[in-house]
């Protein structure tokens, strides 16, 4: 499709294009890359293009000798900034559709071309841009669910579907209806696409060894874990994450250090902590509380430590990252409060929860810490837009189902401070204070929680169940409650290994500073 | 009828693909008759197919998932899969009645638990399953019970497993029961149920050192 800036595209633009079609094709130089991918793409954008969209990749398309594979990067790319600046219409989403489409269409087509192909691989993308393209992918199908599932509702409440439809129904709604109900509209952002997609880009990632479809299948497995999660498929959510958590491959590249994919996962520190956040959420639901904040918790200490030194006040995004770490510390807020243990949460961050969720945590109030920090869950229910039919409120069901897990939350919260003033008490006198012998059972039955074995990197499969409660109770006769503490865990050790470890870094750093004068 | 080895094929392939739709159901029918081992994975994939396609959803086979689910007692399968059934079927017989019966036993409500899982209402497949099942619930109760109890009144337990004697709770051979003695139900000693001495858990990972030490040595 032709653009209006197509008329007349500016030397430095086409320079760019040059640079940047050499830097995916012949060079491959990762510097070299993320200079125009990270800065240079960026300056162009305000200059010529801050609430315009870029050429069309026809205009173009001379400066890469019209590499199809290339025009559909620069198609994404440009497609993604536009997005970003205007205001979509369902036209721009559907389209959007088309060039994700596209982009992977050609991908997966050249990444089996170079999986047989001895010769330098044919593409070279920085992590940071493959993550950007995936994490786009998924955030504009999204986009478009919600989109979908409003409009229904709209046509819904204006009478549309019948044969008297309300004269008062916006035009807007009329005419997305009529786009709608196009037969090649079925298909657009269908979820099963969507997926496919995803664990093709996975498959091909993990049997490769060239770093690009390595990049594209890590991030795709970090943005299929998003999407499950999205989907209220906490499971799949953290099944999505073994290639990248159980890898052994290494990600070779002549110009970059041996890398893991989990060190690749964070070097883009917004992969990392998408990875982090959807995680987090997904442990809390799925009831383990403690490896939510052991995920969450470490991410929001090394965020609270890089907005105190400014080193991610530099990043482009770093609006989006106060918004995420806020949404963070919600959720810790949540984790800490159903499993009140010592050093569950580094000190800088338990004090932080204190400061902006004590109002809330005091009164109980899960719901508003929830949907503060819950993310905005889909329906992939494509409607049928020729007649009314049920709507589905994905986000309201879990907002309820987590309201009804959290429901004897308070009772719980009571009969713990009960326990700890006791070493014995009779379940007489306990029920006497308004508790009840089955609320016991409860209590340990719920936090008899699945705890990954390794707390560095979550699992599904790695965990064994073990007491998120930090007071060890029994009953015997069924009229007496024995009350211990819990098995202690001293943490001095990992404070004293981390404090040298930083130690060290700063010896090192303050060593490399030169003194001559 | 699938075998567990076919399923585990297919959804290797495609996990939520519309055509495993049938293959998948049938293998939750196997399931349900005791002819195939409860298989996680499979049953979250016809969710997963009914949640992208509601029109196909049957309502029976989600009662039937979930009934399934609720036998892994005291797993949480069942509430990773409520998060997938929407809120109108969870509303509705039969799901309405598992999910119920679901929520007295994670409250640990077991007397009230019984006469409620007997009122499921359903196909035949359903109802034999909740039939076929009393022993293996009977079981997995015991199992939460020796979590708290050290020692338990028979008549507690009794009432708790819906059974009226001694002689019934000895008869499920639990592994967790040790003994009834008298009027009382002795559970096997675990970390559970008896008095913990104070632990503490030191020492420095090995893996910390070490790369602290090639650090230092790498300078």
């Amino acid at each position: 499709m032709a653009s209006n800036t197509d008329a007349c595209v500016p030397a430095a633009l086409t320079d760019f294009v040059f640079d940047l079609y050499d830097s995916v094709t012949l060079s491959q130089l990762t510097e070299e890359q993320s200079r125009l991918y990270n800065s240079e793409f960026s300056d162009l954008s305000k200059k010529y293009f801050s609430n315009a969209p870029w050429p069309s990749p026809q205009a173009i398309a001379s400066e890469c000798n019209g590499d199809p594979l290339f025009l559909a990067f620069y198609r994404e790319l440009t497609h993604r900034h536009w997005h970003a600046v205007s205001r979509p219409t369902l036209r721009d989403r559907m389209e959007g559709w088309d060039v994700y489409r596209e982009l992977f269409d050609e991908l997966l087509m050249v990444a089996e071309d170079d999986a047989s192909s001895t010769s330098q691989p044919k593409l070279f993308i920085l992590p940071q841009w493959a993550f950007d393209i995936l994490h786009e992918f998924v955030y504009q199908f999204q986009g478009f669910c919600q989109f979908r599932t409003t409009l229904y509702a709209s046509a819904h409440k204006h009478n549309l579907f019948s044969g008297e439809p309300s004269p008062k129904a916006p035009h807007h709604v009329v005419e997305n209806l009529a786009l709608m109900r196009q037969e090649d509209a079925a298909d657009v952002w269908s979820v099963e696409t969507v997926m496919y997609y995803l664990q093709r880009l996975v498959a091909i990632g993990t049997k490769s060894s060239v770093p690009v479809y390595q990049y594209f299948g890590i991030f795709a497995s970090v943005t299929m874990s998003r999407l499950e999660c999205l989907l209220a498929d906490y499971t799949s959510s953290l099944q999505s994450l073994a290639p990248i958590l159980e890898a052994t491959a290494v990600v070779t590249k002549a110009d970059q250090p041996v890398m893991t994919f989990s060190e690749i996962v964070s070097s883009v520190f917004n992969a990392r902590l998408s990875l982090t956040y959807h995680a987090g959420i997904s442990f809390l639901m799925l009831r383990r509380y403690k490896d939510a904040a052991n995920m969450v918790g470490s991410l929001c200490s090394f965020m609270q430590r890089g907005f105190k030194t400014g080193q991610l006040r530099k990043q482009r995004n770093s609006d989006q990252l106060y918004k995420n770490y806020d949404r963070m510390v919600a959720l810790l807020a949540i984790v800490t409060q159903l499993c009140p243990q010592q050093n569950l949460v580094e000190e800088g961050i338990a004090k932080v929860i204190r400061e902006k969720h004590g109002t809330a945590l005091a009164k109980d109030n899960y719901t508003e810490l929830f949907t503060f920090c819950s993310p905005k869950f889909v329906s992939p229910v494509i409607p049928d837009f020729n007649k009314t039919g049920p709507t589905e409120n994905v986000y309201k069901l879990q907002v309820n189902l987590f309201e009804t897990e959290v429901a004897s939350q308070s009772t719980y919260r009571e009969l713990r401070s009960y326990l700890n003033l006791y070493t014995s008490i009779g379940v007489s006198k306990l029920t006497s204070f308004g508790n009840d012998e089955k609320s016991l059972l409860a209590l340990k039955l719920k936090m008899r929680q699945l705890e990954s074995n390794n707390a560095d990197a979550p699992s599904l499969k790695d965990a064994s169940l073990k007491s998120a409660l930090d007071i060890h109770f029994y009953l015997e006769n069924d009229e007496v409650v024995h009350i211990d503490e819990a098995e202690k865990q001293r943490r001095f050790e990992n404070y004293f290994m981390s404090q040298s470890a930083q130690s060290f870094d700063i010896r090192k750093d303050a060593c490399a500073v030169d003194t001559t004068l | 009828m699938p075998t567990q080895q076919e399923i585990e094929k297919l959804l290797q392939k495609s996990p939520y693909s519309a055509s495993n739709q049938a293959t998948l159901e049938a293998y939750v029918d196997a399931q349900a008759q005791g002819q195939a081992p409860y298989y996680q994975d499979a049953n979250r994939s016809l969710l997963r197919i009914y949640q992208f396609s509601s029109q196909s959803a049957d309502p029976s086979k989600i009662a039937l998932i979930l009934m399934l689910a609720l036998l892994e007692y005291p797993s949480t399968d069942i509430l990773a899969f409520s998060y997938l059934v929407p809120a109108r079927t969870q509303k509705v017989e039969p799901c309405a009645s598992v999910l119920k019966c679901a929520k007295l036993l994670e409250s640990c409500k077991f007397t009230e638990f019984w006469p409620a899982v007997a009122a499921i209402e359903g196909d035949n497949l359903l109802k034999n399953l909740v039939t076929n099942s009393t022993q293996k619930m009977q079981s997995a109760i015991l199992e939460v019970l020796s979590l708290t109890y050290k020692s338990a009144s028979v008549a507690k337990v009794s009432e708790a497993l819906n059974v009226s004697s001694a002689n019934a709770i000895t008869k499920l051979s639990h592994p967790n029961v040790e003994s009834v003695q008298g009027d009382k139900i002795i559970f096997v000693a675990s970390s559970e149920n008896t008095k913990r001495n104070r632990v503490f858990q030191e020492g420095v990972d090995f893996g910390a050192i070490a790369s602290m030490m090639a650090k230092v040595t790498a300078e």
